[in-house]
């Protein structure tokens, strides 16, 4: 039935209109593709160049400009590798911990009943489709209480399951088989057992496409960081804070520079498991 | 299955699986959502010297009334971003749906509109900053096309620094919401599109028809989500203006004051104002989702995850 689908006539109109589209489209395609030729560009120029020919090609190509980043990407004390431990920690344990406990709460919901099992499910979509607005002062002042602003403990914060994510594990394991599960539990294996050696196999293509999906949002924030992690900068907030300090306006190369940097993770992760991400998360008619 | 599970008389070890996987996101929920919520409406009704009072709602009435103040112009700015959302919602589904009918490229499309995404915001931000600045050619072509004496500053003007922030938006959010639309488009049959175009019905017919009423549940509760989150409208305020030259959205306005004012936050009032303003316009848009949900009534038990 593909097979025919794909190669059935359209009719004339139709092929017109989807040129027409295409051109359209592919005039947006190649902006976007501009903003990354531009940054790596810029970061190959001096600043200079930059300052005075925004649009034209370096003189000369000035590679080094990448080697620098990593030393000249500096602020308040905190380098590039200071950034980048960072962003790795908040990013990857701060997801881990989100994916994690969003899966657990949601195994747990689908398959067990407890009292208040039921109700998890609409308080997410409550809080999914309801957001409350100007909580962001009392945030902040619950995290200063804790001690937790400027500090690596902050990763607390992403150890919970009432979010968008839990509802995508509903949906996974609403559909997952319970046969290995009782097969299991006919060889005397605990809950324990069948979660982690039956039920979390399974689900790791899931928890792999939003570990990654969320992963690159984090890689990516500085909106939270800025605000409650201001000294212990990701890149992202460093590389704000670089562009914001006029001292370092001077290096536009080096801004450049770190931004395409800080792209390439997410940019070779995103188009390595593009088929994952965009196939695993696409279960439900949910806002990613 | 899941019937058979849930029947099943539960031990000991059932019982501490239970609380392994629900402690601590509960006790997250209570600490990072219950509490601050909470907290946020107790801070709305204290005043300056930490007193119960009704300041923040009265400074919320008199700023609102002035026409230059930020609040006014955030309100002004965040529904007009709103509208442009609203307006642009159909065209962004038809952007899924081209790329899902297999358009020329559109394996290509499918990668690059991501792009916006994937891309550190800071970066796309200072391009376009750029791309924008005096001396691009688009600076100089508003120039020509409304005959200026200077080459104007697109993003420090306050002529044009809100328009030049919306069609940003415009530009950027161009793809739309491609994993959920492919994703529904991806469920729909190919055998009724096939019996369809036997019948002989055009692109449009089957793209109103018969698409749109397939995926029905996927456009309700996107619509349910965009009205909902109508006061967090916001186009890239933040890392292009600042909120200066009339740009502030109640989104950016809140991160500022929030940015701006961390480090006083026990001796300033800022903090109280601004979840005063927060409750009112929770308030507001509860009410419109109320009305939405009506409008879209069984939404949310005809869509299967």
């Amino acid at each position: 039935m593909r097979m025919f689908n794909r190669f059935k006539r359209k009719s004339p109109v139709e092929i017109a209109l989807h040129i027409a589209v295409s051109a359209l489209f592919m005039v947006v395609a190649l902006s976007y593709l501009y903003i990354l030729a531009y940054a790596i560009i810029s970061g190959l120029k001096t600043n200079s160049e930059i300052v005075m020919n925004p649009f034209a090609l370096p003189e000369t190509w000035h590679w080094e400009n990448y080697i620098d980043v990593f030393t000249l990407l500096e602020v308040n004390g905190n380098n590039f590798f200071h950034m980048l431990l960072n962003s790795v920690w908040f990013s990857v344990a701060g997801v881990l911990l989100q994916q994690f406990f969003s899966m657990s709460l949601a195994y747990c919901c689908t398959k067990y009943k407890f009292p208040g099992s039921n109700l998890v499910y609409p308080i997410v979509m409550v809080m999914i489709t309801l957001p409350i607005y100007g909580n962001s002062g009392a945030v902040y002042k619950l995290y200063y209480d804790l001690g937790i602003i400027n500090s690596y403990a902050q990763v607390i914060v992403n150890a919970g399951g009432f979010n968008i994510f839990f509802l995508y594990y509903v949906a996974f394991f609403k559909n997952l088989s319970w046969t290995y599960a009782e097969a299991g539990m006919m060889d005397g294996a605990n809950a324990f057992q069948i979660y982690f050696r039956i039920m979390v196999p399974q689900a790791k293509p899931m928890f792999g496409a939003l570990f990654l999906t969320s992963w690159i949002q984090n890689w990516n924030n500085y909106e939270n960081a800025l605000v409650y992690l201001p000294k212990l900068p990701t890149l992202p907030v460093g590389i704000y804070q670089f562009s914001t300090e006029m001292i370092y306006r001077a290096r536009m190369d080096i801004l450049f520079a770190a931004c395409v940097l800080i792209c390439i993770p997410a940019l070779v992760l995103f188009i390595a498991f593009n088929k994952i991400i965009t196939t695993n998360v696409s279960v439900g008619g949910i806002k990613g | 299955m899941t019937v058979k599970s849930k029947k099943k008389k539960m031990n000991k070890t059932d019982a501490l699986f239970i609380l392994f996987c629900v402690a601590i996101p509960v006790i997250n929920w209570v600490v990072f959502y219950i509490y601050t919520n909470f907290s946020s409406i107790t801070m709305a009704f204290t005043d300056n010297a930490g007193a119960i009072s009704l300041d923040n709602f009265v400074r919320f009435i008199n700023e609102f009334k002035m026409e230059t103040s930020d609040i006014r112009v955030a309100l002004k700015n965040t529904l007009l971003t709103f509208a442009i959302l609203f307006v642009t919602f159909p065209f962004k589904v038809l952007v899924s749906y081209f790329i899902y009918k297999k358009i020329p490229f559109y394996s290509f499309y499918r990668i690059v509109f991501f792009i916006p995404v994937i891309i550190f915001s800071v970066a796309i931000a200072t391009v376009f900053v750029q791309m924008v600045g005096v001396g691009s050619p688009i600076a100089e072509g508003v120039q020509k096309l409304l005959k200026l004496d200077n080459v104007p500053e697109l993003l420090a003007d306050t002529r044009f620094a809100n328009t030049t922030i919306l069609l940003n938006l415009i530009w950027l959010s161009f793809p739309g919401e491609l994993v959920i639309w492919g994703g529904a488009f991806a469920r729909i049959p190919e055998d009724v599109l096939e019996s369809a175009r036997i019948d002989g019905v055009t692109w449009w017919g089957e793209f109103t028809k018969i698409i749109v009423p397939l995926v029905w549940p996927t456009v309700a509760l996107q619509m349910v989500l965009l009205f909902c989150g109508i006061f967090g409208a916001t186009g890239n305020v933040f890392l292009l203006t600042a909120g200066e030259y009339g740009t502030h959205t109640i989104n950016s306005w809140m991160y500022v004051t929030l940015y701006r004012n961390s480090g006083s936050m026990y001796t300033s009032n800022v903090y109280n104002y601004m979840s005063a303003v927060g409750i009112i316009i929770t308030v507001i848009a509860i009410t419109i989702s109320m009305l939405i949900r009506k409008w879209t009534d069984k939404v949310f038990e005809e869509v299967e995850y």
